[in-house]
């Protein structure tokens, strides 16, 4: 069917209003274009992992370009299959199948999640992306944790939002034992990085 | 009985592994680095494939039986037309359903994969209707019989970009074969000047049926409308090394073949010889024989600095006295090759598997068709996984976006769409050669996937 032209700019102001949710929040929806990449050290050279894929959903009680430092109404879950993060070299190669499997074994193939519990922001300069602090619970390899850490929220085109931010944590903090690849005296340090770029996009009605 | 065909193409892709070379000095052994010993990782991932082998013939078994020793194979089903055949898979396969209907397999939503080991002449049926069902696909060399029949399966392959397709030239998956090609590349051998490979052994080719009608069909080797003849059925796999290895397409072939010693009324020649000409001058020469057995099977690259020599998953570099030194073939292990003088008497093994306790254990390493099945099986694993994962993330409104994804998805090594098309395509023209006895200058456009 086709939209008489006049229509189409009163239909494209409908879906942005049933954006805004009734209470106010915006809803947001994980769309691709995503990365999330973890960094880990072991005694002969560090290592990288990188996935393209990060599920989930947002929600915001502000407008970002409009937002004040302070608690902030927000919501979120995320969702990284374990599956679909694979081992890279720096130059973003594949490294190797092997150690893809032996991590996805240590994640015990289930997905990486993190759900929000509070967000705060920390400064928010009109252009700028929006810096935050995130709190909230991490479930690695079925075990859950509290963690929090510092993000941006940046504006992008058609709606769209990029979520950045960088998480400090432990292997052992989720039941994990580094890896010891090899049994070649090969040990993989405890603390890992994850660094992410989540986009998300405004939820169609 | 097992007819001693069933040692044919199965002896030629893993009996040049056995180190018995003969009429060489001093060769320097090139070989990779054996992976060291992995320990178990913990609740590693073991995703089985629901696969199915459709064509149970002597090569079909061999697939069968070789997917019984991967760990991500499952065989659900086994399907020949001829029972006797599906009858003997089956022993290889217990589990697996046969089936006689190629059709019923694809109409099976469980099976996610599909080995097409059919005569070749009938690989483009079910290579197609296979990737319209949504499988992934393992389709055996040559692609085809004539330059459509594989043009269309490539074309079909290349606009399935969610399934993972792969052609069975498996020395592309053996690790082995590009960590020699590194010798080539980084100049060690020196100027390559000539390239030369060969498959001898003493086979008829020619299957016992029941009937006229079974015997006919089961000897569509021998009938010169459906045949690629020796250098379609086993020369493809030396062809595809030497492009590969010598990075570049041949401008022409021209080729030779008699019927030498079988003289049974077949017109199909039991030898041949077929030359390629490279840029540059290089030359190919291919020899294969079905009357004498002589040397197996090996790819021999030469360069001014030195020669290569492949066989199966070993090489070795024969250098000039001239060359220069590279210092690391002080501390290589070395080989003395010998002159054969006589032949191992010994019921049931060949005079190679014979002679020494190495070539025992090379017999026990991975396969260069075990490489190529464990990744055809992984990659169509990774890439429905990954489709699987950004569906469930971001639904299927953005289709460009998948395809990127699922363009990144790493591989393992195999031969795609495009390599088994060019490999079909210069097999099918060497043949060609060698059956009018004219020299056929290969045009670009027939490489081409429109």
């Amino acid at each position: 069917m086709k939209t008489p032209g006049i229509l189409a700019p009163a239909l494209l102001l409908a879906v942005a209003f049933t954006a805004q949710a009734a209470d106010g929040a915006t809803q947001y929806t994980a769309k691709p274009g995503s990365k999330m990449r973890i960094e880990g050290t072991s005694n002969v050279h560090d290592w990288l992992v990188e996935g393209k894929i990060i599920g989930g959903n947002l929600e915001l009680g502000f407008d970002p370009a409009k937002v004040a430092p302070g608690k902030a109404a927000a919501k979120a879950t995320v969702t990284v299959p374990a599956r679909s993060l694979k081992s890279i070299n720096k130059d973003g190669t594949p490294y190797n199948a092997k150690m893809d499997d032996i991590m996805c074994g240590l994640l015990l193939e289930q997905p990486i999640k993190f759900a929000l519990t509070e967000l705060t922001v920390k400064e928010a300069k009109a252009g700028e992306p929006v810096a935050v602090e995130a709190k909230g619970d991490l479930t690695v390899a079925g075990q859950t944790k509290p963690i929090s850490f510092p993000a941006k929220l940046t504006a992008g085109a058609d709606d769209k939002l990029t979520v950045s931010g960088t998480a400090a944590t432990k292997m052992t903090d989720f039941g994990i034992k580094p890896p010891e690849p090899l049994g070649l005296g090969i040990k993989t340090g405890d603390d890992v990085k994850l660094v992410f770029d989540w986009v998300v996009g405004k939820k169609k009605a | 009985m097992t007819p001693p065909e069933d040692l044919s193409r199965r002896d030629f892709l893993k009996g040049g592994s056995l180190a018995t070379v003969m009429g060489m000095l001093g060769g320097v052994e090139v070989i990779a680095q054996p992976e060291p010993a992995q320990p178990e990782p913990p609740a590693a991932p073991t995703t089985q494939v629901k696969c199915a082998v459709v064509g149970c013939g002597v090569w079909g078994r061999e697939l069968v039986s070789t997917l019984s020793r991967i760990p991500t194979a499952r065989v659900a089903a086994l399907c020949d037309k001829y029972p006797a055949f599906l009858k003997r898979a089956s022993r290889l396969a217990p589990d697996a359903k046969p089936i006689e209907d190629y059709k019923q397999v694809l109409a099976d939503k469980e099976i996610k994969a599909v080995i097409v080991a059919t005569p070749s002449h009938q690989h483009k049926t079910v290579a197609l209707e296979a990737l319209q069902a949504g499988k992934h696909v393992y389709c055996e060399a040559p692609m085809a019989h004539t330059l459509e029949d594989a043009k269309a399966i490539a074309l079909a392959a290349r606009n399935s970009p969610r399934l993972h397709f792969q052609v069975g030239l498996q020395y592309r998956s053996d690790p082995q074969r590009p960590f020699v090609l590194n010798f080539i590349r980084s100049g060690a051998t020196g100027k390559t000047v000539m390239a030369r490979s060969q498959w001898h052994k003493k086979q008829s080719w020619r299957f016992t049926a029941p009937d006229p009608e079974r015997e006919k069909e089961v000897n569509w080797r021998l009938d010169p409308q459906l045949s690629p003849g020796l250098v379609g059925e086993l020369g493809i796999h030396q062809i595809d090394c030497a492009t590969w290895f010598l990075g570049a397409r041949p401008m022409a072939v021209s080729g030779l073949g008699s019927v030498m010693l079988w003289n049974d009324g077949r017109t199909v020649p039991d030898t041949i010889q077929a030359l390629f000409e490279f840029p540059d001058g290089v030359r190919y020469q291919q020899a294969c024989t079905l009357a004498n057995s002589f040397d197996s099977d090996y790819e021999a690259f030469y360069g001014s600095d030195a020669a290569l020599l492949i066989r199966g998953s070993k090489a070795w570099m024969f250098k000039e006295a001239d060359a220069p030194a590279l210092g690391w073939e002080v501390y290589a292990k070395k080989e003395t090759f010998y002159k054969e003088t006589g032949i191992a008497l010994m019921l049931g093994a060949s005079k190679q598997q014979a002679l020494t306790e190495n070539a025992v254990q090379e017999t026990a390493k991975p396969t260069a068709l075990q490489h190529a099945l464990t990744n055809f099986l992984r990659n169509a694993n990774d890439l429905g996984v990954a489709a699987e994962d950004f569906i469930a993330s971001f639904g299927e409104d953005d289709p460009k976006a998948l395809l990127e994804h699922l363009a990144a998805v790493p591989r393992q090594p195999g031969a795609g769409y495009r390599e088994g098309f060019e490999a079909t395509v210069l097999a099918l023209k060497a043949n060609e050669a060698i059956t009018t006895g004219r020299r056929v200058e290969l045009k670009p456009e027939w490489f081409e996937l429109a």
